[in-house]
């Protein structure tokens, strides 16, 4: 009889000890499973979180001169060099600017913003794979994006969003526009004078359905333009009003994305430099997190507290039944020593008992101990945001994610890797329990247990 | 040329602040195909003798050669499993295994070769101690003492070892079984050329064996009568 013969053997007559091992690694495999589970999660949500909100720098100019206006834009094309330079995905996104347009095109009535509404606003970008497309937000379905010619002279060209009327609360599309369209925008003074600035629809983009409705609808309106595009409006409109008044529109702020949080120093270094008298707001990813993340992290934070009760737990118990059941089978070791058995067979049999046992306790607690985490973060997560909302902690960031949202993004899902370390955390640390007493016991003397006399 | 033999061997146990000696300097050597008894008083070592010779403990100063060589060279546990069986007292069957399971854990733990159908091999020889094949597959609980220590020789055997040592096979059974494990023990030292070393109190029982050792305590040595 091989060992795991022998093994299944005492498996099957012992089945009061077998249940008494069962229960007792399947408790704390609950406990330690909704420790991993709410662990992984609040992990998962902020790693969510930080794609979502990304690290942004805002250069902010609301105070700022019109001189200092003029070298704004200079910083703008050192901005944009960073942007080639640093690699860095993101748009350049300038504060948006108002076209007015007739609601007709060609003879066909056109929705923009808004019904009855002809202000439309157009978003700068700096680059063809713009954030929104590179993060596969929307995809162009007809028409292209722009081209490095149309960028890099400001061209009125424009990508829209095709279903742009059903962001206007309309339940179908009803924009009405096609590739090759040229809207008949002007920009207006504020004394009404008016000058023509026709854009030409170049793409149009559908929005992806992965996203949450919420996620979706600011999409509908966000169209977009070369960066230059919009700037040269903002002259076009100061030329206009310089003539009669002395008020200049400006960008009013100017927001950098950046694809990676390791940009984020070496930028700010050049941004501070170049725009000394432009306020800087920073949305670090890191710091935004650590404004909403005080629930999740209170409950992340017992968690690993949890997770290493139940670790110290699960080899203190498993120990002590191993060293309790082997020394009821002291005979039984002493039997096969004196058969000559190898010690290591024996002990190999003795994990294959425990292994099989305590794993399928592990197993079976995979579910229930992932409700389990469910049901004692969502109580947590209660206390925590009634808390907040007395202390007034909860702060908004630029994507406007605040701690209901935060929560929102809190996914109790199982995934095979946090089963798998599970289960090679939790085989490691029966393995571990169960080997050090049995390689104890097989070194007993079999003349002790198995002859009583002299 | 003998089997087994002993050289020197030298044994004591603790006895207050002091050590008491057990085993001094014991020489004795064992052949094939004779049922060896060992006699001596409560205390006086036989059965340290036999844990000794049987590899379950080791000796503090001797040795014990197998066919001439070295049990401590072979390795005690290579030597337990393929060179000699031990038969019990108390019998030391593993209490949730069957008769047959015993003998077959045995059958596959030593290096000997054995029958491709171990449970056939297993069952013959169960048989030629007296176990048919429905009290083969009985729990060990479920079987007298007499039958359990059948059980164990045939364990002891299965093995197709040259040298079966038993201690006090027959000291919880009754007369007329007794007689029936000695049968078995004769036969094969005789029938089968094993050397038998057995353990007993009974001077009857030793008067059946070829050779009888008996410890003194005084000297803590043999004394070999035949």
């Amino acid at each position: 009889m091989k060992q795991w013969k022998r093994a299944f053997k005492y498996l099957y007559t012992h089945k009061s000890k077998v249940l008494l091992l069962f229960i007792t690694v399947f408790i704390v495999g609950n406990l330690f499973m909704s420790a991993l589970v709410i662990h992984s999660s609040s992990m998962n949500m902020e790693a969510l979180f930080k794609n979502r909100i990304k690290s942004t720098v805002i250069l902010s100019d609301k105070d700022v001169s019109i001189d200092d206006r003029l070298d704004l834009y200079d910083k703008e094309a050192v901005a944009a060099d960073y942007y080639n330079r640093l690699s860095i995905y993101e748009t350049l996104v300038s504060e948006y600017h108002p076209l007015y347009s007739s609601l007709e095109v060609d003879g066909r009535n056109i929705c923009l913003n808004k019904p009855n509404n002809s202000c439309y606003y157009f978003f700068g970008v700096a680059n063809s794979d713009f954030f929104e497309l590179h993060e596969n937000s929307i995809e162009i379905t007809e028409g292209r994006s722009f081209t490095e010619e149309e960028l890099k002279n400001g061209s009125p060209v424009a990508v829209l969003a095709k279903d742009l009327g059903r962001g206007n609360f309309f339940e179908n599309d009803i924009s009405n526009f096609q590739v090759g369209d040229i809207i008949p925008f002007s920009i207006i003074s504020y004394d009404g004078k008016k000058v023509e600035y026709p854009v030409e629809i170049i793409g149009l983009f559908d929005i992806s359905d992965k996203l949450s409705d919420e996620n979706k609808y600011p999409l509908y309106f966000k169209s977009f333009m070369p960066y230059k595009a919009v700037t040269k409006q903002y002259d076009i409109q100061n030329e206009l009003n310089t003539q009669n008044n002395p008020i200049k529109y400006s960008p009013v702020q100017l927001t950098f994305r950046l694809a990676s949080d390791n940009k984020m120093e070496e930028f700010l270094q050049r941004a501070e430099t170049l725009c000394q008298s432009t306020r800087l707001q920073i949305f670090h990813s890191d710091a935004e997190f650590k404004k909403v993340q005080r629930p999740i992290m209170a409950i992340r934070s017992l968690a690993d507290k949890q997770f290493m009760i139940c670790t110290i737990a699960l080899i203190t118990i498993i120990s002590l039944l191993v060293i309790l059941f082997l020394e009821e089978r002291k005979h039984e070791i002493g039997i096969y020593l004196a058969l000559g058995e190898r010690k290591f067979n024996i002990i190999v049999q003795v994990l294959l008992e425990i292994i099989t046992v305590g794993m399928l306790a592990i197993l079976l607690s995979i579910g229930s101990g992932s409700k389990l985490g469910e049901v004692i973060s969502n109580k947590m997560l209660e206390v925590q945001i009634q808390e907040d909302a007395k202390s007034g902690a909860n702060e908004l960031n630029p994507e406007g994610i605040d701690l209901e949202k935060l929560i929102e993004m809190y996914d109790y899902s199982i995934e095979q890797d946090t089963v798998l370390f599970m289960m090679g955390i939790c085989f490691i640390i029966i393995l571990f329990s169960a080997t050090l007493p049995c390689c104890y016991f097989v070194n007993i003397i079999p003349r002790k247990v198995l002859m009583e006399d002299l | 040329m003998n089997i087994l033999e002993t050289k020197n061997l030298y044994f004591t146990y603790p006895d207050g602040d002091q050590r008491k000696i057990i085993l001094n300097e014991v020489n004795v050597s064992f052949d094939k195909g004779k049922f060896y008894t060992i006699l001596g008083a409560s205390g006086s070592g036989k059965t340290t003798f036999l844990s000794l010779i049987a590899a379950l403990d080791k000796p503090e100063r001797g040795e014990i050669l197998f066919n001439g060589e070295a049990i401590e060279k072979i390795g005690y546990e290579k030597y337990r499993r393929d060179d000699i069986g031990i038969v019990f007292q108390s019998y030391n069957l593993i209490p949730y295994m069957n008769s047959l399971e015993n003998v077959m854990v045995a059958m596959s733990i030593t290096d000997n070769e054995m029958e491709k159908d171990m449970k056939a091999q297993a069952l013959r020889i169960l048989e030629s101690v007296g176990i048919d094949e429905n009290k083969a597959k009985r729990r060990i609980n479920r079987l007298s003492g007499g039958e359990q220590q059948r059980v164990a020789i045939a364990r002891a055997i299965s093995t197709n070892v040259d040298v079966i040592i038993a201690d006090e096979p027959t000291g919880n059974l009754d007369g007329k079984t007794s007689e029936m494990i000695i049968d078995i023990f004769k036969k094969l030292a005789h029938e089968q050329n094993k050397c038998v070393i057995m353990v007993t109190h009974s001077e009857k029982i030793a008067a059946e064996s070829d050779v009888v050792l008996k410890l003194n305590t005084d000297t803590q040595n043999f004394e070999v009568t035949s």
